[in-house]
């Protein structure tokens, strides 16, 4: 934004002397690219479906928009993201596999904004059915918790069930530690119906 | 002589190659920069000093987003996710001592910036600190930070010297000599922030106008779910909830127009504070809020350079 000038052309000579007309050049192409750049990242946030050749000249630039910190892939463009996966999430425990008690850990609505970034994380992970992704971020907690002395046998992520007071399980495992000292998880598997009827046949 | 529609479309296109020249590569004087430098040496010294309190517990080896999920989010070992191009520090010295030394170092370079000392290499630092961070754990990363670290990039464009120092500058009457006074980078580094914000702003504005949740309030319901905001639980599709959903809306859209508009650009900066004000009330996102403002100083309006001439009476 421009104030009072007393004499525009005495501004202009000075950038002139600054930047050559080569120069000029070459530094508009680039503002030209860069900000179409920022531009179609963040246009492609926004979008449900990304034009496959949006896709394409993103992908060829991630040197340029990763490295320098220009790509909000990740980021929703407006405070929240997505009805189905920004909701509170809670993370409980066990400490005996045996028990029908689960302890609550933590409820990311009432913790800081990582945890909210969390939760968010987390409820995509689950609308997408990423178990492998819930697995990485459980097992992180878990090590975590361990680390600060607290041992548990199994953890689970839940959300709040907007039609009811009870909660929605997200993900939910045990807690195996290898002979390595390693610890591994393994995720509850939904039970389901595999035997089919049978029929009879008449002669 | 009458001046036809057809001469004077030919003459308005013939004067965009002049107006961008103006826009982009005229000189300012640098006091603009140094004052837009101050704030974001704020704003990121404020992200720093947060980071000491969460960093070191979240991004250690064994955190709370541990090594292996950071390396497994950001897609190492999976093509095309360029997860090679993610560089950060914490990747290979996992203690959170080397985080909270990180975020120690990122302090420093901000009061560096705030002072004027260091030219570029403050800027450059505090940019540096605030993405090995976010290269971390891209999941995790704030809005406001992502526009913190935009902006601390366009800083770094400003030139070094007397014309960028920032505390020490306000003490002394500019000098009106064109090769210390002019700063055409300052005028890069300003213009490009603004870009960069109407960008952001007119794209998030998109992305609320494309959700049904921003018209019928469950939007401003499901952030209050989260424990967000200082208004309390609203409930969805409430009165409340969607008239303040659509004063959202307006109030961005508002801001929009007029930081687009010379006329009217006083009151789009009016406006984008009230924004962040908005962010921060309805979202608990203080940093968010101090990030429009710190968009908002870099359209706030220059001083004129005197000329040599003038100088003298």
């Amino acid at each position: 934004m421009e104030s009072k000038r007393h004499d525009n052309s005495s501004d202009e000579a000075l950038g002139e002397r600054a930047f050559p007309g080569w120069l000029k050049l070459l530094v508009s192409l680039l503002l030209v690219v860069h900000f179409g750049l920022i531009g179609l990242t963040y246009f492609s946030n926004n979008s449900l479906k990304r034009m496959p050749i949006a896709d394409q000249l993103l992908q060829k630039c991630h040197p340029y928009l990763i490295g320098l910190g220009w790509y909000t892939e990740l980021l929703p463009m407006s405070l929240v993201g997505s009805e189905s996966y920004d909701k509170p999430v809670g993370i409980d425990y066990k400490t005996d596999r045996d028990s029908r008690t689960w302890t609550s850990w933590i409820e990311s609505e009432s913790e800081g904004v990582r945890w909210k970034r969390l939760a968010q994380l987390i409820g995509a992970l689950a609308t997408n059915e990423d178990e492998e992704g819930l697995g990485q971020i459980a097992l992180s907690l878990v090590r975590q918790a361990r680390s600060s002395g607290l041992e548990f046998d199994q953890i689970r992520f839940t959300t709040k069930d907007p039609d009811s007071t009870g909660r929605l399980k997200l993900y939910q495992a045990t807690i195996v530690p290898l002979v390595s000292g390693e610890l591994t998880l393994v995720p509850e598997i939904e039970q389901t119906r595999t035997v089919p009827g049978s029929r009879t046949m008449t002669p | 002589m009458k001046r036809t529609e057809g001469a004077g479309m030919a003459e308005s296109l013939g004067n965009l190659p002049r107006l961008w020249d103006r826009f982009w590569f005229s000189a300012i004087d640098p006091r603009a920069v140094g004052r837009v430098k101050q704030s974001f040496a704020v704003l990121a010294g404020l992200m720093f000093f947060s980071g000491l309190f969460w960093a070191p517990s979240w991004l250690a080896a064994d955190g709370w987003f541990g090594l292996q999920a950071g390396r497994y989010f950001i897609g190492q070992g999976m093509p095309d996710t360029g997860s090679q191009y993610r560089w950060s520090v914490l990747y290979w010295l996992t203690t959170s001592g080397v985080a909270q030394a990180l975020c120690v170092g990122g302090i420093l370079s901000c009061l560096a910036m705030f002072l004027g000392v260091g030219g570029r290499v403050a800027p450059l630092l505090a940019w540096a600190g605030l993405i090995m961070l976010h290269h971390r754990a891209p999941w995790l990363t704030l809005s406001a930070e992502f526009l913190a670290c935009a902006g601390l990039f366009y800083l770094i464009i400003t030139p070094a010297g007397p014309g960028s120092i920032g505390t020490l500058y306000w003490l002394e009457k500019p000098r009106a000599h064109p090769s210390w006074g002019a700063s055409v980078l300052g005028n890069l580094s300003l213009h490009c922030l603004q870009i960069h914000w109407l960008l952001w702003i007119g794209m998030s504005l998109a992305s609320m106008l494309g959700q049904t949740a921003w018209w019928d309030g469950t939007a401003l319901a499901v952030l209050s779910e989260q424990g967000a905001g200082w208004l309390g639980k609203l409930t969805r599709e409430s009165w409340a909830s969607q008239g303040v959903g659509t004063f959202l809306i307006a109030l961005q859209f508002s801001t929009l127009m007029c930081l687009s508009n010379r006329t009217l650009r006083g009151l789009g900066i009016l406006l984008t504070v009230l924004l962040g004000l908005a962010w921060t009330i309805l979202a608990s996102d203080w940093l968010l809020g101090l990030t429009a403002c710190c968009y908002a100083s870099a359209f706030a309006p220059y001083t004129a350079l005197e000329t040599p001439e003038q100088e003298k009476i």
